[in-house]
């Protein structure tokens, strides 16, 4: 880690927490900690793995503490504030801060926020790289209950968020990723191909999308949000994007967006490359059955799939360990409850390993 | 007047809450911790008791649907039950049923609502249910539709 970062103060509980007399175990970048308070102002912290005692100051309502070594004391408030509860996050330290330094606040440390105009403040304490505990702070009571209420709403849509950079398959085939009819009018689907989210979703002209499930402003979900029949817009900060180029109307902002084809009733995409023809399958009639989704890598679905005169069956691979059966039959005398008996017994199989 | 008092962050005062909403039944809706209905004096305790006793005729149920909704409330990560609600959902909808064993919504959609809604944040991800999504879609879209605080 950053020997800056490391030998900065960083708050580990409210000291409202820290009862008197009882150890508080907490965790500050990786290490395990434990804080005991014998009285008033007076509190030690050290790590779980070895004795010796870690710098301590108590400020602004909380414990503070350094793995390293602070070469300046804790910034000042301009106004005193109190503590407002604390909330664990399962989301990255820098994002929480992202989320939080919008509009004019201030940051006089790398994990705190000031916000002057709300009389508020946010403590970020690191706990792991992708985990952190939020301590709110504000100056009066209904400030308190504003701050709780304010981040309680906020911290689904930013666990919600999915991470940048997952890698990308190097297959260059398409893949059927859904049905036609799955697209409904002002419906977002959600699927996944090869680890990649995707959000699918048809306008009003009945052009079809296949787009990464990912705004590129904050990262959030775009299945969480609108569609509104030309363009998707995101839940979070209501930026909209256009069906086919998948723009921002306002902004210099652009969703990944995926080729799309929709053929025999179902719609296929591919993630990269230039990719093979869809497969040929004449000028039959093709009628898709029932997608059936099942908890198993796409080989061990591949192993088990039957060979049946006028059905033929195309396989999704969601993740490494989860795949979707598209099937498209062209026999009219099989019913789409007969087929959906055969592929839930099918899927039952696979999963199950055994008849 | 029906009293609706509960705690506005339970599944079981919004389920109710929801019937009388897109029902459009006039009630009060009171603070309180523990769900009570008052209708003239009547006190029901058991919350699925009141979503079909209240519910108006055209709201009723089929009883299969209601059971199942009794079910997935007790058990909400149970894989089996969101299989089962996905594949009737999705021959529903080719079968003029959009709604749970039903051409229009009853009290086992309701029943049913605020499982599915939260069950992303439960940690059960919606994406191989995508007929029970596009279900959700369809209660959302409904007039007097409210969602969940």
């Amino acid at each position: 880690m950053d020997r800056v970062v490391l030998d900065e103060w960083h708050v580990v509980a409210a000291l409202e927490s820290l009862l008197p007399g009882q150890e508080f175990p907490t965790r500050l970048f990786n290490t395990d900690l434990t804080l005991v308070r014998p009285a008033g102002d007076i509190v030690a912290a050290w790590p779980a793995a070895s004795g010796k005692a870690l710098p301590v100051c108590v400020r602004h309502g909380h414990v503070w503490t350094s793995l390293g070594t602070p070469a300046e004391p804790l910034f000042d408030l301009p106004f005193p504030l109190a503590a407002a509860g604390s909330m664990a996050i399962d989301v990255p330290p820098e994002r929480v801060l992202d989320a939080f330094r919008d509009d004019g606040a201030v940051t006089p440390h790398p994990y705190c926020v000031l916000r002057e105009h709300a009389a508020a403040a946010l403590f970020i304490q690191p706990v792991d790289d992708d985990r952190c505990i939020v301590h709110l702070l504000a100056r009066d009571e209904a400030g308190r209950a504003a701050a709780r209420l304010e981040f309680a709403a906020l911290k689904p849509i930013l666990e919600s968020q999915v991470p940048e950079g997952l890698p990308q398959p190097g297959t260059g085939s398409w893949y059927p990723v859904a049905s036609s009819s799955d697209l409904a009018p002002r419906h977002i689907f959600h699927t996944a191909l090869a680890g990649q989210e995707l959000a699918l979703w048809r306008d009003d002209a009945c052009l079809a999308n296949v787009w990464e499930n990912r705004c590129p402003h904050r990262g959030v979900r775009l299945t969480i949000g609108t569609n509104l029949g030309t363009a998707l817009r995101c839940q979070y900060h209501g930026w909209e994007f256009a069906s086919g180029s998948g723009r921002c109307a306002i902004l210099p902002a652009r969703v990944t967006t995926y080729p799309c084809v929709e053929r025999y009733g179902l719609v296929w995409t591919s993630l990269a490359g230039a990719p093979e023809d869809i497969p040929d399958l004449g000028a039959a009639y093709w009628q898709p059955v029932r997608a059936v989704f099942v908890e198993a890598p796409m080989a061990e679905a591949a192993a088990e799939l039957p060979h049946r005169d006028g059905l033929k069956l195309f396989l999704q691979p969601v993740s490494d360990d989860r795949t979707v059966i598209h099937g498209l039959s062209s026999d009219p005398a099989v019913s789409l409850r007969e087929h959906d008996e055969l592929l839930t017994r099918l899927r039952d199989r696979i999963e199950g390993g055994e008849a | 007047m029906i009293a609706l008092a509960g705690s506005p962050l339970s599944r079981e005062t919004y389920r109710i809450r929801l019937l009388f909403d897109l029902a459009g039944m006039a009630y009060e809706q009171k603070d309180g911790p523990d769900l009570v209905i008052l209708a003239e004096g009547d006190r029901f305790e058991d919350a699925w008791r009141a979503l079909s006793r209240l519910a108006p005729p055209d709201w009723q149920a089929d009883g299969r649907w209601f059971a199942i909704a009794r079910r997935l409330a007790a058990s909400p990560a149970e894989t089996a039950l969101f299989r089962e609600l996905d594949q009737h959902l999705w021959f529903g909808e080719r079968e003029g049923q959009p709604f749970l064993g039903s051409e229009h919504p009853t009290v086992a959609d309701i029943g049913c609502f605020p499982e599915v809604m939260m069950s992303d944040q439960a940690g059960v991800s919606l994406l191989p249910y995508p007929a029970l999504r596009r279900w959700a879609d369809r209660l959302r879209g409904l007039p007097g539709f409210t969602g969940f605080p």
